[in-house]
């Protein structure tokens, strides 16, 4: 069945080396399959075998039993590119000779050198060049870039350079060595070329001897010559220019040799040149990399038609060298321009370039019997979004893209859409990408750079883009909770990535959403969360909040006096730490400045000790002898007498299973009475240093014990001497439970103690100007006096919003009214403080049989308008309310925006979120249509450039 | 006038001296040395003896079953360690240039450019390095001979040890040139040379005609006439490649200094230091050995990343050198150029876990601690080489690839009278070199290190 199907293809023509086909051993399927120029299969699968092509299958029932399937997607193959030239020899250091027809392209070629970034681009097989810039720079080759057999083809064509001006070598001079008077010291010789007369003069010259036989033994390169003419000749010429083309060709045909011109970019009219002549041609595509200082003034771009009608076999395509030779699909592309088809310019670089250097039995298209070597793309390969992905060499994958990521951008994803609203205008259409990497979006456009390695998801061209949602206030995880005051709230939302309740609601767009309690407790301080994160500072939106007062209930006047106490207050306290955070700061000044100028005495006393010629350490000792406190301590020393129960070196070896491998600590434990110092060091990592703890000792029960305060909660370390040297210690980390081990005495030291002296300082008092008390209840207002936060204050009806207005806009406090059933009464007052208005729940109204829609006439109005889900579960079905709110009248992008930038905007934290912009969070919702339609569903959410789990 | 008596040895030991391929017989003596432990080929000897006559080892045993014989001196060191000394494999340092601008130079010998008053000599004695082969640079490509030298001595031919150490030929392009530049040069070199071999081949049948033909008829034939230089006028000196008319006439007389050096190499008469810096360079040296049957005389110098070759390098059965130079050390070291991600390989460990049999590590100079071979033999045995391979590396090995197995670089009976005597294991860094004996002389003592001692205790005034 597959037998017929191969029958089918005319492929088949192409030579295949006359080998049986081998077994297949692997079926790859693609979406696409580029077998040969004009040869697609649609939906097929690939078949491997030995390194070879085994053939094809169309259809799951054609598949060979028990063949390993690879499925590679939406991805599209085609077979490995066919380089015609290449710089990776010959590009080097130039022979001295100018007529080398006997050096080989080969000998230069390093199996062993690192080819991925040919590998990257496709290329999988290349022609290797000799010296270029030589008149007769010698035999080129052709090698593969991966792969078991490398070498296709050790001798190829005869490389010859008539591009005037690079191809002369200076004279050359070898001396006789020894000389003698049969053998005399000459001076050095001059080489052609001269000019292209001189070129073509020594060229003819040097065949026609070659080909008159009697060449004698010392001479390499007309005895090549004569080979290179006895066997299947072909001539490849570097020209650039029309007259280098012409003289190129004239030569070829003189000598009747076919040849192949390589380079002509500044030739014109090629297919008239080429026109009856046996010539093929390496089209040179100018690409640029950078400026090309080189070319001269009157260069012009090949015209539209430059290549026309020179399709087929006989041309092949490379890049000029301004740009890099693996360039090989740019310049396809590229060439359609100059009048190539699709098909031709595929050609171009497969196809056509093996058959000019001689190997297209094996490569150049994926017919059955040829290697193996094909391109996984991303997608069409004359696109300019397409992507090398994978390259497979002989049926192995010698190159993923995905190895190759860069460090910053080992998270980058590319989002490809058809349509992107960003936010806060107008969306864009026809086709769009985001990148983002780092948690950021770094760009955004039609084509975006795709960094090496980069992950591209394709949501098709229906899909639409907007950024992620944002919920002004959610009552989800804490509900009626009444947390505790000053309670660090954000770092509930630590870890929500991997929790289904949390990756439900990032999963429905909500990315990032105002914490809140159903109490809305006056001036209490809510934070701002991303609703999908790993670590903490991920977590929640630093330095942002929201400050929520009431001014509703049936005592307004007294909740306005309430609130403006709380704010006078408050403002009391913000001053109290403004004062003292710059007392601190002039404290810690001068402290830093005392300290310099002690340890500048210090070593001012150090280095004239050291002039004087004594010795540091001997000072040092008698300086300790002479301590009065170290005298007063000795008797005491001496009444214990005995050997002290904790003071030396005790180690301890930790195992458990937390840990990788057993850890060795060692403890140098002192103690003076109740105080016992324990400085910690690890052995087995001395550049972690030491860390020094103070704890308790209690003589009578032999225990000491250890507090520490961590992120994790407190850590208590209770270590009891059992015997001499030996002590059993308790480890326990706060509530996640205990462990015990046995520490032993592995040093005993008696004046350990006098390590105590140490440390005594700093302890117990603190110096310098200490903070204020924390008030819990004024935190939110300080947090709004220092631009912290802004204050949402509910309020319904037009008194309270003016009440609102006054006393907050009067205090200079960034706010927005939650709520404001009647705020379009008094849109006039808002608008001139510019505060905005986050709507009730209940998108849509009712009032007088009628529904209404409150936010559309507040935005219609020019106030900043914002939504709230005010729900336990948060904003899970807020997207889906507001489908229901723009069929009845409210506009579509005026509801994406008070839902995205408009909301973020309203909260302060517009430089972070809400809009689709470069340097934003990567927050973003793809949808499968366009958004807020009833029938349209949310794709897939990314929250910090990082794609929310499926719960 | 100078009496006759004093004159004559003076005569003949120049006369001695002037005759090519004949080495005077080198300066030697004889010494019994009683050590703590002795490192010998089979092992640790503790508190053994070796008994030096006329510079050779004539036996190594435990000191209580061995008897010094009556005109020898015996020196005891009862804690001191004697082991063979380090031996430097491949070097051009001592020489007043490494190489000749002009590329194929295999005239060339180092006996003309070595220094014997060298720094680096005196430097490499008070390490305790014994012989160094001392070769041209690779910046060439067939670069001349090298010699087998001990750190003492003040003529190169008081210093030499073995003046067939070899010559250079390298396959990694010398500075400025390519691969194929480099190669291309070596088969034009060998290109002129067949040539010019088979003019010389026609010219001496047609002379041989030609004096038959005047034999026949009478007339006078030229005898030939001495040219004053030494080399060989029988024919047969050419033995490689296809057969020419006249092949077999051609004595080593009519050719020139190139011609003849290059003959040597192709007939298989000279060892080859093969400089390959990278693999590709290793591979194209074993296809143009094979090609030329002349693998069996090849020794590799090669550098760390060709240790990728490793299994080639084995299967060849050849003693490979492991270069380092200032840059490269003993790790090959791969920086991936888009991640910056670095991948580093330990060569010697590489190559011997190949099968790689002769395997000699040389110092790293210009780095402080690579610069010594006991600080690199040492570094082998960290990176899990087995330590009496370790120690091969820096004393037998070298030897090996010099052609010298079991006469240098081990103390055996039969082998040269040569070791040196630490105060601790030579592959510990702390280990000083007391004494050291070349040829049963001792050249070196650190109490009579004049430049050591002033640097340690300061001038004595």
């Amino acid at each position: 069945m597959i037998a017929g199907l191969l029958l089918a293809l005319p492929v088949l023509a192409l030579p295949q080396g006359g080998r049986p086909l081998p077994e297949p051993e692997l079926a790859v399927r693609a979406a696409r399959i580029h077998v040969s120029p004009g040869q697609v299969l649609e939906d097929a699968w690939l078949l491997v075998g030995q390194g070879r092509v085994a053939g094809y299958a169309t259809s799951e029932a054609e598949l060979p039993p028990f063949v390993p399937v690879l499925d590679l997607g939406e991805a599209v193959l085609m077979p490995g590119l066919v380089a015609a030239d290449s710089t990776l020899t010959g590009a080097g250091p130039q022979g001295e000779r100018s007529l080398a027809a006997h050096r080989r392209a080969l000998d230069e070629f390093d199996p062993f050198a690192d080819l991925h970034t040919v590998l990257e681009r496709g290329v999988t097989t290349c022609y290797l060049s000799p010296d270029r810039n030589r008149l007769v720079g010698g035999r080129g080759a052709v090698v593969k870039t991966a792969g078991r057999q490398r070498v296709l083809r050790a001798e190829a064509d005869l490389r010859i350079s008539l591009e005037g001006g690079r191809n002369a070598a200076g004279r050359w001079f070898r001396p006789p060595m020894p000389p003698s008077s049969e053998n005399p010291l000459e001076p050095a010789r001059p080489q052609p070329p001269g000019s292209r007369a001189g070129a073509l003069l020594a060229l003819r010259q040097d065949f026609e001897r070659a080909r008159s036989g009697g060449i004698p033994w010392s001479d390499l390169h007309l005895r090549a010559l004569a080979e290179f003419l006895e066997g299947r000749p072909s001539l490849r010429v570097a020209v650039e220019t029309t007259g280098e083309v012409q003289a190129a060709l004239d030569f070829a045909a003189e000598q009747g040799l076919p040849v192949i011109l390589d380079g002509a970019t500044r030739a014109r009219d090629l297919p008239g040149l080429l026109e009856g002549r046996e010539a093929s041609l390496i089209f040179d595509v100018p690409l640029f990399l950078g400026d090309p200082g080189d070319l001269p003034p009157d260069w012009e771009e090949p015209g539209p038609e430059a290549l026309a009608g020179l399709g087929g076999d006989r041309l092949a395509l490379g890049v000029g060298r301004h740009g890099r030779w693996t360039m090989l699909l740019e310049a396809a592309q590229a060439a359609l321009d100059y009048g190539l088809s699709r098909e031709d310019a595929l050609r171009a670089i497969t196809w056509s370039p093996a058959l000019l250097l001689g190997v297209a039995d094996r490569v150049g298209a994926l017919a059955p019997g040829f290697d193996a070597d094909f391109l996984v793309l991303s997608g069409d390969p004359l696109e300019p979004g397409t992507r090398v992905q994978e390259v497979f060499v002989e049926g192995r994958r010698v190159f993923q893209s995905e190895d190759f990521a860069l460090e910053e951008f080992e998270d980058a994803v590319v989002i490809r859409a058809g349509t992107l609203w960003p936010g806060d205008g107008p969306p864009r259409t026809g086709g769009v990408e985001v990148l983002m990497a780092g948690g950021r979006i770094l760009d955004f456009g039609r084509a975006v750079a795709r960094p090496p390695g980069v992950r591209v998801l394709d949501a098709g061209p229906e899909a639409h883009l907007t950024p992620g949602f944002v919920d002004a206030r959610s009552l989800f995880p804490l509900a009626s909770a009444r947390p505790e005051a000053g309670a660090a709230l954000g770092l509930l939302a630590a870890g929500t990535r991997w929790n289904p309740a949390w990756q439900a609601l990032a999963r429905s767009g909500v990315t990032t959403q105002v914490m809140a309690s159903s109490s809305l407790g006056q001036g209490t301080l809510a934070p701002i969360v991303k609703t999908s994160a790993v670590l903490p500072e991920q977590a929640f939106l630093e330095d942002e909040g929201v400050v929520f007062f009431d001014f509703t209930g049936s005592n307004r006047t007294g909740r306005r006096e309430q609130i403006q106490g709380l704010l006078d207050q408050g403002r009391r306290y913000a001053e109290q730490w403004k004062k003292y955070r710059e007392e601190r700061k002039k404290w810690e000044e001068e402290q830093a400045k005392k300290r310099a100028e002690e340890r500048a005495k210090a070593e001012a006393e150090l280095r004239k000790r050291l002039a004087g010629g004594e010795t540091v350490r001997k000072e040092e000792s008698t300086a300790e002898e002479s301590d009065p406190k170290q005298d007063e301590e000795a008797p005491e020393e001496e009444a214990a007498a005995k050997k002290d129960p904790i003071n030396g070196l005790w180690e301890l070896v930790l195992e458990h299973e937390m840990l990788p491998e057993p850890m060795t600590v060692h403890v140098r434990l002192s103690h003076e009475k109740e105080r016992v110092l324990a400085v910690i060091s690890l052995p087995d990592m001395p550049e972690a240093g030491t860390q020094e703890l103070e704890g308790t000792w209690d003589e009578a029960s032999q225990t000491m014990t250890f507090t520490q305060h961590t992120e994790v909660g407190p850590v208590t370390v209770e270590g009891v001497v059992e015997s001499e040297d030996l002590m059993r210690v308790t480890i326990s980390v706060g509530a996640l439970g205990s462990a015990e081990f046995e520490a032993h005495r592995i040093e005993y030291d008696d004046s350990a103690a006098a390590a105590l002296q140490l440390p005594r300082k700093r302890r117990g008092k603190k110096e310098g100007p200490q903070p204020p008390k924390t008030d819990a209840r004024l935190e939110g207002v300080r947090a709004l006096l220092e631009g912290r936060a802004v204050a949402l204050a509910r309020a319904r009806r037009g008194d309270e919003i003016q009440n609102a207005v006054e006393v907050l806009g009067g205090a200079g406090i960034p706010f927005a009214i939650l709520e404001g059933d009647q705020a379009l009464d008094r849109a006039g007052l808002l608008r001139e403080k510019g505060a905005g208005v986050v709507v009730p729940r209940e998108l849509v109204q009712r009032r007088d049989q009628r529904e209404w829609v409150p936010a559309a006439l507040l935005a219609a109005e020019g106030l900043p308008v914002a939504f709230q889900s005010a729900s336990p579960r948060g904003g899970r079905f807020l997207a889906r309310n507001l489908v229901l709110a723009v069929r009845s009248g409210l506009g579509r992008e005026t509801a994406l925006e008070a839902l995205t930038a408009g909301a973020a905007r309203m909260l302060g934290i517009e430089d972070r979120v809400g809009r689709i912009a470069r340097g934003l969070d990567g927050d973003l919702v793809v949808h499968d249509g366009p958004p807020l339609e009833p029938g349209t569903r949310i794709l897939t959410v990314f929250v910090s450039g990082q794609e929310v789990p499926k719960p | 006038m100078i009496p006759l008596p004093r004159t004559f040895p003076l005569l003949g030991a120049a006369l001695l001296a002037s005759l090519p391929g004949v080495l005077p017989a080198q300066e030697s003596g004889s010494v019994a040395i009683r050590a703590g432990r002795i490192l010998t080929a089979e092992g640790v000897l503790e508190d053994g003896l070796v008994v030096i006559r006329d510079g050779r080892i004539q036996e190594v045993g435990p000191a209580a079953e061995i008897e010094v014989p009556f005109d020898i001196l015996l020196e005891e060191y009862p804690e001191g360690t004697l082991f063979a000394g380090f031996a430097e494999a491949h070097t051009s340092n001592g020489l007043d240039r490494a190489n000749e601008n002009v590329p194929v130079t295999p005239f060339l010998d180092v006996r003309d450019s070595l220094d014997p008053v060298s720094v680096f000599f005196e430097e490499s004695l008070r390490q305790g390095v014994v012989a160094l082969g001392v070769i041209p640079g690779p910046n060439t490509v067939i670069g001349g001979r090298g010699r087998v030298v001990r750190p003492w001595g003040m003529t190169v031919e008081a210093m030499t040890l073995a003046a067939d150490m070899g010559m250079k030929i390298a396959f990694s392009p010398k500075s400025g040139w390519s691969r194929s530049s480099q190669l291309a040069e070596l088969r034009e070199a060998e290109a002129a040379l067949v040539d010019a071999l088979r003019r010389k081949g026609q010219e001496l049948l047609d002379r041989k005609e030609e004096e038959a033909l005047r034999k026949k008829v009478g007339l006078e034939v030229r005898e030939p006439r001495p040219d004053g230089d030494d080399a060989d006028e029988a024919g047969g000196f050419v033995r490689f490649g296809e057969d020419f008319p006249g092949k077999e006439l051609i004595g080593e007389q009519d050719l020139d200094e190139t011609q003849r050096d290059l003959v040597r190499i192709l007939n298989g008469d000279l060892r080859l230091w093969c400089w390959c810096a990278e693999p590709t360079d290793v591979r194209n040296a074993l296809t143009w050995l094979r090609e030329h049957e002349l693998l069996e005389h090849a020794v590799f110098v090669v550098q760390a990343p060709c240790w990728r070759v490793g299994a080639e390098l084995a299967e060849s059965g050849r003693p490979v050198v492991l270069h380092c130079d200032s840059r490269r050390g003993l790790w090959d070291v791969e920086v991936d150029p888009v991640t910056r991600k670095e991948r580093r390989w330990f060569a010697p460990k590489q190559l011997l876990d190949a099968g790689v049999r002769i395997l000699a590590v040389g110092s790293q100079p210009g780095r402080m601690g690579p610069d010594r071979l006991a600080y690199q033999a040492g570094v082998l045995v960290r990176e899990g080489v087995d330590r009496s391979r370790a120690l091969a590396a820096v004393t037998s090995a070298p030897a090996a690839a010099w052609g010298q197995e079991g006469r240098m670089g081990v103390i055996a009976p039969g082998a040269q009278g040569t070791c040196v005597l630490l105060d601790g294991d030579p592959l510990d860094l702390r280990s000083r070199v007391l004494k050291v004996w070349s040829l049963g002389l001792e050249i070196y003592d650190r109490q009579k290190d004049e430049r050591l001692q002033r640097l340690l205790h300061g001038d004595a005034e």
